[in-house]
């Protein structure tokens, strides 16, 4: 036992001894905390690191990305007090950074030498105006992405016979599939964006079709892959569905296994993720974190930051919208008929992106508080 | 007889020291296999927890709660009860309690304070009562209960957070946050609040209920000898539920204090992962099921809590060390390396009924 | 909803409760409650998504799995056995440190799951048995399913038939009833009970693979949500019967499955209906345990 104890005194002076460097020079210093979702969820906090890691080769910048922190305000005020210039945290706990952390102060209060950058809600704006001017927000048009998916859709679904003929797919016959679905990770308006913009883009093509949609949402499923909701999805499908679009973490994971032992179609989020199970992907709406992480750290590098202001990234910026569909472009059946049919799907969706542009379509936002009116939807009825 | 005593501290220490050897060893491992200095990431981890000022108030924030939780499995484990159901009771009283404090936050810090750690020991207490009564009353196996309860209750809390007491102005899934007076604030600066010394407060209470009450006497009866305690006109249905009691009380303030000292409203991540319930458990095994040892694995638990952070900030270590360090740690603690315990055996050959009779072929 | 679903659900959900149930009831029958079905079952995926995720090929993962199950039986008999640990401890370590490792290695694959599709292609997996398939109406609800699925259900009468009708059964069970017994007539207990746990580990390694490789198609630490326990539950309502407890999970499954399909109907509270399972087990548990309280009418513990 003596030798035991021994030993284990003489570890725990090696590990009091051991000497770890500290980051001490001048450089500038960029934090990222990711979110519950991960570090590698294949889109959100991925493609961030991505442009911070693209900005750390740019620029002579010391890069810190903390994964799975389970206190947020905890690791904002470690790294402001640590110096960080820049902490982005892509979490969506806002509180104690805005309002209080339970000192009577908020963090943003404290640290006012740091500029913080939160993601997809206003939490800094009251009013016209912003609460605090260290806080950037930024925004995602993913509602316009997510448009343009719904109204590829329903436009796919309507010619899915003739686009696609290959045996791998089983699609269920036109009359019962009349039916689309959306898994939401939680009721937040993160997720709700996409949802209600899906539903309108849908409705946008249904109306002009003259056709009526179900619209079956769930926003309880959460961020992982599972067992339940890999069935749930996979009922959906089996309920005659034949595209379904989900913006939980995870959850694509199962909608993407789903999709492919149903033989039917999907639609992702974030990342362009058409080709981790080709052919079964219809698209993805985008939301290219990288870009305006890189933007800001070049701001901040170039002396030009400036807090107190949202970023908002439309279909133009090149950082939110969709895919350009050329995966499962390969995927139509080579007929003539089939081809120009596709064309002509492209062609739409162009139009409706123009619509888009001009204002001619407007589109939820509900990043911005807006609720969907279901009066709105002549031809989808939410379930 | 001093020699005794000083001999049986030696052993809790030395029982509790291996097994935290053997299990950073283990993650020594780990940590190599992602290409990192173990010692440096042990150092780091350790350093920030203990011997800078944020770390070691955040560690004792963080041990608050675990205190309650490591007490609540600590008294029922010593009866020979596995109250399994910690985690769901702690949920359940931060639940109430968010409710509650958000409802009534116009009434003034004096009042409302007390009255919502009332409410969240109500609240445990209640959710305790569903496997004590289904255990005394009709001997139904309070760890299965108890275990399939917690998923029963994180489903119902995460429905009504949803869609009934959610607050629609947040972004996410939240309950409304609680108002300003329901808050225990942070003190001196620090991340320290009136939870920690609340925690230690009925820590106090817990230690001479264990040690010099007729209470702690029939718990440890019980634990050693159930059929002894029986015969000697113990009435034991009626101590199930006292002990029970006892333990939804301790989890569910333990869930009132972490609400209104760390996290103001009710999220859907409100306790962690794992959760406070389930650190409490490794915390009663760690402190031998004594409330000293309890206390002081609370704060060792704390620490690598709050170290965890570190490591997630200083180095390229996943965080998600820190939960197979303590897994491991539950693994090894599972065997008394030095002394075997008889207390911990016969527990759970009775808590496993012999073969039923009613059984066929 | 359509019924016929629910009772190909129903089978479906069955099966890793199945494994868990079976690979459990042999420890309980030499009275030991091994709490670390489930993470047996989620160690089983784990290594098995692992194996297959790098090599393609199925076999290797599935003995992979097993591999790892009868190497998780094995240390915690020599753990709960051998050292005498608090077994109820040493299987919630189990639990514990199965979601850990999963963690900590997805964390250092840089994944959030590991996903087999690109591998194996899970609906090459199921099987169509034409002799099924020929059943009237119910011909959908018995075919279609993937291999171990009905592995478990064969399962329930290949281990009803070990428990009765061999020298290792009845060992088992003299071991656990009456060891004094088993030790006159010169039965080593230390082994039997060795067996009994790690042939539980051996079928929760296959519930594992049923779900994360045949089933999903993905292995995540949350592949597994209380299966074990769920199994727990199904022994300790049958007394370790195995058709009885057999039957219990079939019942669990039927629970499973109505949340899921009644969740697609009715879609808003759709979050609510997840706790049904949970709920039924510990009602079917209570009552049956209320009733064999009141048959035997022994004092307020069954210890004896």
């Amino acid at each position: 036992m003596k030798k035991v104890l021994a030993f284990l005194l003489a570890l725990t002076g090696v590990l009091l001894l051991a000497a770890c460097g500290d980051i001490t020079d001048d450089e500038m210093k960029v934090g990222l905390i990711v979110s519950a979702a991960g570090a590698n969820d294949n889109g959100y906090n991925e493609f961030a690191i991505e442009g911070l890691n693209q900005a750390a080769e740019d620029y002579d910048i010391t890069t810190q990305v903390v994964t799975s922190a389970e206190d947020i305000p905890g690791s904002l005020e470690e790294l402001a007090d640590e110096g960080f210039d820049l902490i982005f945290s892509l979490e969506y706990d806002f509180d104690a950074l805005i309002h209080d952390d339970g000192t009577g102060q908020s963090i943003a209060e404290k640290y006012p030498e740091t500029t913080f950058v939160i993601f997809n809600d206003f939490a800094n704006t009251d009013g016209d105006s912003k609460i605090h001017d260290n806080v950037i927000e930024v925004l995602f048009n993913v509602n316009e992405g997510s448009f343009l998916a719904g109204a590829a859709a329903v436009l796919v679904n309507e010619n899915h016979e003739i686009l696609f003929t290959d045996e791998d797919y089983s699609f269920t016959p036109l009359e019962d599939a009349r039916l689309m679905g959306f898994f939401g990770g939680t009721q937040s308006m993160g997720i709700t964006v996409f949802s209600y913009g899906f539903a309108q883009g849908m409705n946008h093509v249904a109306s002009e079709l003259d056709v009526n949609y179900e619209f079956y949402t769930n926003y309880e499923v959460g961020f992982a892959a599972s067992s339940a909701n890999y069935s749930s999805i996979e009922s959906l499908y089996n309920d005659g569905a034949n595209v379904i679009f989900a913006a939980a973490g995870g959850v694509a994971t199962n909608l993407r296994n789903a999709a492919v032992a149903e033989g039917k179609l999907a639609v992702d989020v974030d990342a362009d993720q058409d080709a981790t199970v080709p052919g079964h992907i219809l698209t993805s709406v985008l939301k290219n974190t990288n870009v305006p992480v890189y933007e800001l750290v070049t701001e901040l590098v170039e002396g030009e930051l400036e807090g107190g202001r949202d970023l908002f990234y439309d279909l133009d910026s090149g950082a939110a919208g969709i895919t350009d569909m050329s995966v499962i472009e390969g995927y139509i059946d080579d007929s003539q008929e089939a081809q120009d049919k596709w064309e002509e799907i492209q062609d739409e969706l162009d139009t409706i992106r123009g619509l888009i542009n001009d204002g001619t379509i407007d589109v939820i936002d509900a990043q911005k508080g807006e609720e969907l009116d279901l009066d709105d939807l002549t031809n989808v009825d939410p379930k | 007889m001093k020699q005794n005593k000083l001999n049986t501290i030696l052993h809790h220490f030395l029982n509790a020291l291996i097994p935290i050897f053997f299990a950073f060893l283990i993650g020594a491992i780990a940590i190599l296999v992602a290409g990192e200095n173990p010692l440096e990431t042990f150092y780091i981890l350790f350093q920030r927890a203990l011997f800078t000022e944020r770390g070691l108030t955040r560690t004792l924030h963080y041990a608050s709660p675990l205190i309650l939780t490591g007490l609540a499995i600590g008294i029922s484990f010593k009866a020979g009860l596995f109250n399994m159901g910690v985690e769901g009771q702690l949920l359940v009283g931060g639940f109430v309690v968010a409710v509650l404090g958000y409802t009534y936050s116009d009434l003034p810090s004096g009042v409302l304070v007390p009255m919502l750690l009332i409410a969240g020991i109500l609240s445990g207490i209640m959710t305790a009562m569903i496997p004590a009564l289904l255990k005394a009353l009709f001997n139904v196996n309070e760890l299965v209960v108890s275990l399939l309860m917690n998923y029963a209750i994180i489903h119902v809390l995460q429905y009504l957070t949803t869609n009934v007491f959610r607050d629609p102005s947040r972004g996410y899934v939240s309950t409304h946050m609680i108002g300003s007076s329901a808050i225990l604030s942070r003190m001196f600066g620090t991340r320290i609040t009136p939870f920690f010394f609340i925690a230690l407060f009925v820590f106090l209470i817990m230690y001479i209920v264990f040690n010099h009450s007729k209470l702690g006497y029939e718990i440890r009866a019980i634990g050693k000898n159930l059929e002894f305690s029986e015969a000697v006109g113990m009435n034991v249905k009626k101590k199930i539920l006292t002990i029970m009691t006892y333990s939804g009380a301790l989890a569910g303030l333990g869930g009132a204090g972490w609400m209104m000292s760390d996290r103001y409203a009710y999220t859907l991540n409100f306790s962690g992962d794992p959760g406070l319930g389930w650190d409490g458990m490794l915390i009663a095994l760690l402190g031998a099921h004594s409330p000293v040892g309890i206390l002081v694995a609370a704060v060792f638990y704390g620490a690598l809590k709050s170290g965890s952070q570190a490591i997630a900030i200083h180095t390229s270590v996943p965080q998600e060390i820190i939960a197979v360090i303590q897994s491991l740690l539950i693994l090894f603690l599972s065997i008394k390396f030095l002394k075997e315990s008889k207390v911990l055996e016969r527990l759970t050959c009775r808590f496993l009924p012999k073969q039923a009779k009613e059984e066929e072929v | 909803m359509d019924i016929l679903r629910v009772l190909y659900d129903m089978l479906y959900y069955a099966g890793p409760i199945l494994f868990c149930t079976l690979g459990g009831l042999f420890a309980y029958k030499v009275n030991v409650i091994n709490i670390g079905l489930e993470g047996m079952m989620l160690f089983g995926g784990f290594i098995g998504a692992l194996l297959i995720f790098y090599t393609g090929n199925y076999l290797l993962g599935l003995s992979g799995a097993v591999m790892l199950g009868v190497a998780l039986g094995l240390l915690f008999s020599f753990f709960g056995i051998t050292k005498k640990a608090n077994f109820i401890i040493t299987g919630f370590a189990i639990n514990l440190l199965a979601v850990a490792i999963g963690y900590y290695t997805l964390a250092l694959m840089g994944r959030t799951d590991i996903n087999v599709i690109g591998e194996v292609r899970h609906m090459s997996l199921r099987l169509n048995i034409p002799v099924l398939r020929s059943i009237p109406v119910l011909g959908d609800v018995f075919s279609g399913h993937s291999i171990l699925t009905y592995v478990a259900f064969l399962s329930i009468f290949i281990v009803h038939f070990v428990m009765y009708h061999t020298k290792f059964g009845v060992y088992v069970r003299v071991a656990g009833e009456s060891p004094e017994a088993a030790e006159a007539v010169g039965i080593n207990i230390h082994k039997i009970k060795y067996a009994a746990i790690i042939v539980g580990g051996f079928l929760c390694a296959l519930a594992g693979v049923n779900v994360a490789v045949e089933q999903i198609a993905a292995y995540t630490p949350q592949i597994t949500a209380g299966t074990g326990f769920i199994a727990i539950a199904a022994i300790y309502c049958a007394a370790g019967s195995p058709m009885k407890s057999s039957g219990y999970a079939i019942l669990f499954g039927l629970m499973q499955a109505l949340a899921r399909n009644l969740a697609v109907v009715i879609g808003g509270i759709a979050g609510l209906l997840n706790v049904i399972p949970y709920l039924t087990v510990i009602v079917v548990l209570s009552i049956i345990a209320i009733n064999r309280y009141r048959k035997t009418n022994i004092r307020g513990y069954a210890h004896d």
